[in-house]
């Protein structure tokens, strides 16, 4: 089975924070290669592996992960505002 | 230096780690079959040393040695899928170049061996069926 592409924002959050690939890999478990590849959007995270990482930024899966790409996290924010 | 760089140096030390390698084997042959010489002995050497030194660049240097033999549970996901990919792939090539290789010893060899000729059946059978019997072993459902 083919698997679509997903598109995430982890290096724009990781820089927000300041934080090193090393850093962030260390804290999700995984090697820091790892980080660049799902920086990069190169490799899709196993459903755990999402979890692990919207914890460590303590955001929803879907703010981070999506199937389409996506738009700035401001430009979101302001939408959930608008329907909220 | 950058990942396409990177990963053709690592291809371009792949051929060259089976190339000398299989230089090395003719070589040995070659001599074997006319007769050792100082020459072939030198040529030996040196090719022996390029195996040995293209074999640390690329896989003692890169990790990939480390990478393909390590336990599972030392990797993480992403590490694991390649990993696994690239034994599949390994095992199919693997697979064809041994019994090609036997087959090849079989017809070749000057007096008839019918063992060899069952040998490269059952092996060529087991290959096959290898994968799909250690699920049927391991796997609840499938």
């Amino acid at each position: 089975m083919k698997t679509r592409k997903l598109y995430n924002r982890i290096a724009v959050l990781r820089q927000e924070r300041g934080i090193s690939r090393k850093e962030l890999a260390d804290r999700i478990g995984v090697n820091f290669q790892t980080v660049g590849y799902l920086e990069r959007e190169e490799y899709n995270p196993s459903l755990d592996l999402a979890f692990r990482i919207s914890e460590c930024f303590g955001l929803p899966i879907e703010m981070i992960f999506a199937t389409e790409p996506l738009k700035p996290m401001s430009q979101e924010l302001l939408k959930h505002r608008k329907e909220g | 230096m950058s990942i396409r760089a990177s990963q053709s140096k690592r291809r371009a030390l792949v051929v060259l780690n089976y190339f000398v390698m299989f230089a090395l084997i003719a070589v040995i042959y070659t001599g074997e079959m006319y007769g050792g010489s100082t020459f072939i002995a030198v040529v030996a050497i040196c090719l022996t040393l390029l195996t040995v030194l293209s074999f640390v660049f690329l896989h003692a240097r890169t990790r990939l040695w480390w990478l393909t033999h390590t336990k599972i549970e030392n990797l993480d996901e992403r590490q694991q899928g390649i990993t696994h990919e690239s034994l599949r792939t390994s095992y199919s090539i693997f697979t064809v170049l041994s019994l090609a290789l036997l087959f090849i010893i079989a017809l070749a060899a000057q007096d008839y061996d019918p063992n060899l000729i069952v040998a490269f059946a059952a092996l060529h059978y087991l290959a096959h069926t290898l994968p799909g019997s250690i699920l049927a072993w391991r796997e609840r459902e499938v």
